[in-house]
Order: structure tokens, then C-alpha cells, then sequence
């Protein structure tokens, strides 16, 4: 018996969602939006998405431990949860820390947080982690429903599922650029990545991984780039993403690095080959 | 006639301080302790460290306008203002926005950021702006008390002040190492910079002030390093900083690169140099 939050197989991953997208997302077949950015506790646009749509989920891609207070953000949840029960989950992480914060470790900041949510009963099924390393993996199995890693590859999902057990939700972010040109792909990909060459966790997971400190070493090697985003038709792209389903992934959050315009035409690309519907 | 905010001459910024750290900052002739790091809207560590003082002010820098609410924000404001009238200065910018954030120019977002602070009664000579180049340092004359420049230099503070106009209040912060081995405060300096050595707004700020490509690739020249940490002796680090009063500050946050238990020591050593009481 697991209780396993159901977010169907693909969702959209960005870094926001009007109501109007949230419906046509639902209707191509898709079973979440999650949004990222470390938005505030406040979370006041997760109604309108979930009062325009009836069986879509919402996540946040992350809640930000570092700007956002728990006790504010368990008003949200219970606010959204009482207006939309079961629709909502929420996602916690440490984001990345400015240079100078070494005031407070975040794993233990990451167990306080967690402390609080319990405190203001916020269902441990109900949230998951932003998570890349075993630690915190391991958290996220053990206090939520499970880890939701970002510019990993299914090899990482494959070890992740291995670490956290059959039971745990596991939802890994994956970055597609919908062209099958391999170098606009890897400009796109590149400019994407700049933020996270310069931030160790990210550089330990890829190390970890197996990647040598020249693809990692900015602007990325190729093989990184590839490893990390996906692009190529629609039919290459979805396969790559379902590779991260048979590694042990249950749920997979597709990120499109497209102009905002251009996100819904190329999510009905993708439905077809994704095969939701 | 001016309402300018007055802190003193010099502040302490870092990531927070105790109340006691507050009271010893206080006794040691600094006017401020500003606080980095995008904090939660609630900002409930404000009085604390206000209650424990009795002219110490407290600025933020700064509240980020992505990861906390206005209007929460602003009724943090009121609420600390009411207990302590006139001793809390909020600062607020943009942050640096993921790599992804593309639904919005932050200039934008921080205009509408300040409507709403209009809105809530936020009043404009409470406020400063995280501002580094020309059109944001405008702004920030325009709608706030003025700017919070980081990671500048004093002709950064000049070119600002010629901009700013004179009734603009301008607080620069500027890092300092109480270390006199170059090597030593060269590599604090670095590992303090890294991630912004990676952030666009940053590069482009550096390179409007002379600084060149390889002096801003990672891991940072020499060149850069010495300009934007000040190390040595203490009364050769209080004339680095005071070359920011001379060149038309009006206050100088001081982020002494050091563990928190070290910290009041440093500002302690600094004190005298500087020509605080």
C-alpha cells in the first residue's frame, strides 16, 4: 500500500502558468504543472490554475526553504488543499545558497523546515525534495513522498529509485529543446546551464555521475549538454524522457526551453509520441 | 532640504546578526546592520535585534521581489515601524532571476514590486533599491530613498552619485578581510565571489567599470579581487572604504568576509580606523 501522489506520467515544468494554459495542458493529456522560481509562501496563484481545470495537479518546483517561512507556506497548502483537496503538492528545497551563507547547514535547515510543516500538518505524502545527492534523497523518502531531481540523467534516476525504495515518488525536471538542430539545442542548453556550472552541488551530482571536471568546466562539454537536455524530433524527444520512466521514475516534469508562446504547440507536439491523450 | 535615511557612516552587512552581535555593533559607533539573502516576507528578526538596541538601524539587502509578496512585505513594514518608528529601511531588488525567468523584465517587476508597496503605504524615503546599472540606479532616485550598490567600487559610487543626483541616499556595500597576506584574502575573496562571477548583471556591471573579459572569468583576476575586497591593515581597509564616502557616498555597509563569532572582533578592529566613536 503506497501513497504515492498521482501526477500521471508528463507534466509542464516552468516557471509559471495561467489558468488559460493550465486548461489546455490538461486537455493534451498532461497531469501536472509544476512551477519553479522560489515564488512566496503566499502560493496565491495555485487557485486560479486548479478553479480552470478539474483533474490537473499543481507542484511547486521549488518552495524555497531560505525565502519562504514554513509556517506561512502550511496556510497556503491547507488554504489550496481545502478549496481543491488532493490537487496540490508541494515541493521543498534549499535552492542554492549565496556564497557567503554558512551560517546554517542546509540539511539541517532542510529537517527544521520539515519539523514545522508536521507541526501545521502538512501530510508527508503531501510535499516532496529537491534533491541530487544521496542524503537528501534518502530525506526525501523518509519525510515526503519522494525527490524531484533537476538536470539529471536517467542513470541518476536509476540510482535514485535503487536508493529510495519502491515506494517513494520520484519525479525528475528534464530540460527539452524542441529543435533538431544539435548545435541550437546545445546554444539553448548552454545558456541554461551557465547558472548551475558555477554551483557545486549541481557540479558534485555530475561528477558523481561520472562526468570529468572538463564537462563540467564552463560552458559545459557536449556530452554534458546532451546528457542533461533532450531536443531532436518529437518522437527522439519523448523517448529519452520515457527513459527516466523505465529507470524507475514515476512521473517526469518536462521543462521547454521555448519562448512562453510557443510552450503549448510544442507540448501537443509531444503528446502524440509521449502517448497521453 | 532633504529626507534622507541616516545610518551613520558605516554599517555591518552579512547574513544576520543576534541581538547581542547588534548591541556590540551598536556600542562600537556603527548606525546600521543590513541583512542579505532574500529573507521571508515576515522579516520577525527585526525586532529582536531592535529591541536589544536603541538607535541601530536594520536594512535589508535586500527583499527579494520574486521569492516575497508585497504585501506581506509590507505590512512586516508597518508592523516594525509601529514598534519602532523610523529604524527599519527596506531594501529590495530583483535578485538574480534563474537563468529561465523570461516572463518578465525585472525592471518591470520592480515597478510594479513598488506600485504596490505605494499601495500598502510603504513610504518612498523607507525604501532603497539593489541597484547597479543606470537605468535601475534611476529608479531608485525616482521611486525610493536611492540605491544599495553591490560589489562596486568607488567610481562605481561616483558615476552613481553623478546620476543619482545629490538627494539621492547611496549605500554601497564593499567587502573587507582583516588579513594582510595578499594570497589568503585574495582566495576568501574568490570563493566570496564565485557565484557571481556568474551572473550577468554582475559581469556587465564590472565591465561598464573598466574591468575586462579575463579579468571577470572565474575564477576572477587579481586585479578585480583587489578592487572589490578590501584587505590589509585595518586603517588600510578603512581608507579603501572610505573612498566610497569620498566619492559621494552616504553610507558605507561593511561585509567583513568572517565567521559569525569573529565578526563583532572585526568590526571592532575597524572602529577606530574608521573615526567611529
Amino acid at each position: 500500500m503506497s501513497a504515492k501522489p498521482d501526477l500521471g506520467r508528463f507534466a509542464s515544468f516552468g516557471m509559471g502558468v495561467t489558468p488559460e494554459e493550465a486548461s489546455a495542458i490538461e486537455a493534451l493529456g498532461y497531469g501536472a504543472v509544476w512551477v519553479a522560481g522560489s515564488p512566496p509562501a503566499e502560493l496565491d496563484w495555485v487557485e486560479p490554475a486548479l478553479a480552470q481545470t478539474s483533474t490537473l495537479k499543481l507542484a511547486t518546483g521549488i518552495v524555497n526553504i531560505w525565502t519562504a517561512r514554513p509556517e506561512a507556506v502550511a496556510t497556503s497548502f491547507h488554504r489550496i488543499e481545502k478549496a481543491y483537496p488532493g490537487r496540490f503538492l508541494l515541493g521543498v528545497g534549499v535552492g542554492h545558497p549565496e556564497a557567503d551563507a554558512q551560517f546554517t547547514k542546509p540539511l539541517n535547515a532542510l529537517n527544521t523546515y520539515l519539523d514545522v510543516l508536521d507541526e501545521h500538518d502538512v501530510p508527508t505524502d503531501r510535499r516532496v525534495l529537491a534533491a541530487l545527492g544521496p542524503q537528501v534523497l534518502q530525506l526525501s523518502a523518509r519525510r515526503s513522498a519522494g525527490a524531484h531531481p533537476v538536470l539529471v540523467t536517467p542513470e541518476h534516476t536509476a540510482r535514485a529509485r535503487e536508493l529510495m525504495g519502491p515506494d517513494a515518488f520520484l519525479a525528475p525536471a528534464v530540460p527539452v529543446v524542441p529543435t533538431t538542430d544539435a548545435e541550437q539545442a546545445r546554444a539553448v542548453g548552454r545558456k541554461m546551464l551557465e547558472l548551475y556550472l558555477g554551483l557545486s552541488n549541481y557540479l558534485n551530482n555530475w561528477k558523481r555521475l561520472g562526468f570529468t571536471e572538463e564537462d563540467i568546466a564552463r560552458p559545459g562539454s557536449d556530452r554534458l549538454v546532451d546528457s542533461l537536455l533532450v531536443y531532436g524530433t518529437p518522437e527522439t524527444i519523448a523517448s529519452r524522457l520515457k527513459e527516466h520512466l523505465d529507470a524507475g521514475a514515476d512521473h517526469v516534469p518536462v521543462q521547454l526551453l521555448t519562448s512562453p508562446a510557443n510552450v503549448i504547440p510544442t507540448l501537443a507536439d509531444l503528446a502524440g509520441p509521449l502517448g497521453l491523450g | 532640504m532633504t529626507d534622507k535615511p541616516d545610518l551613520g557612516k558605516f554599517g555591518s552587512f552579512g547574513r544576520g546578526v543576534t541581538p547581542a552581535q547588534a548591541k556590540d555593533i551598536e556600542a562600537l559607533g556603527y548606525g546600521s546592520v543590513w541583512v542579505g539573502g532574500s529573507p521571508p516576507a515576515e522579516l520577525d528578526w527585526v525586532e529582536p535585534i531592535l529591541e536589544n538596541t536603541t538607535t541601530l538601524k536594520v536594512a535589508t539587502g535586500i527583499v527579494n521581489i520574486w521569492s516575497a509578496a508585497p504585501g506581506p512585505v509590507a505590512e512586516s513594514f508597518h508592523r516594525i515601524d509601529k514598534a519602532y518608528p523610523g529604524r527599519f529601511l527596506l531594501g529590495i531588488g530583483v535578485g538574480h532571476p534563474e537563468a529561465t525567468s523570461e516572463y518578465q523584465k525585472p525592471i518591470d517587476a520592480l515597478r510594479g514590486y513598488l506600485d504596490k508597496l505605494d499601495e500598502y503605504g510603504v513610504p518612498k524615503n523607507r525604501r532603497v533599491i539593489a541597484a547597479l546599472g543606470p537605468q535601475v540606479l534611476k529608479l531608485s532616485a525616482a521611486r525610493s530613498a536611492g540605491a544599495h550598490p553591490y560589489l562596486t567600487t568607488p567610481e562605481h559610487t561616483a558615476e552613481a552619485r553623478a546620476l543619482l543626483g545629490p538627494d539621492a541616499f547611496l549605500a554601497p556595500e564593499h567587502k573587507a578581510i582583516l588579513t594582510t597576506d595578499a594570497d589568503k584574502a585574495r582566495e576568501v575573496g574568490r570563493g566570496a565571489l564565485d557565484i557571481y562571477l556568474n551572473l550577468q548583471n554582475y559581469l556587465n556591471s564590472w565591465k561598464r567599470l573598466g574591468f575586462t573579459d579575463e579579468d571577470v572569468a572565474r575564477p576572477g583576476s587579481d586585479r578585480l579581487v583587489d578592487a572589490v575586497v578590501a584587505y590589509g591593515t585595518p586603517e588600510q581597509i578603512a581608507a579603501r572604504l572610505t573612498a566610497h564616502l569620498d566619492a559621494g557616498a552616504d553610507h558605507v555597509p561593511v561585509q567583513v568576509l568572517t565567521s559569525s563569532d569573529k565578526l563583532v572582533d572585526a568590526l571592532a578592529a575597524l572602529a577606530g580606523p574608521l573615526g567611529l566613536k
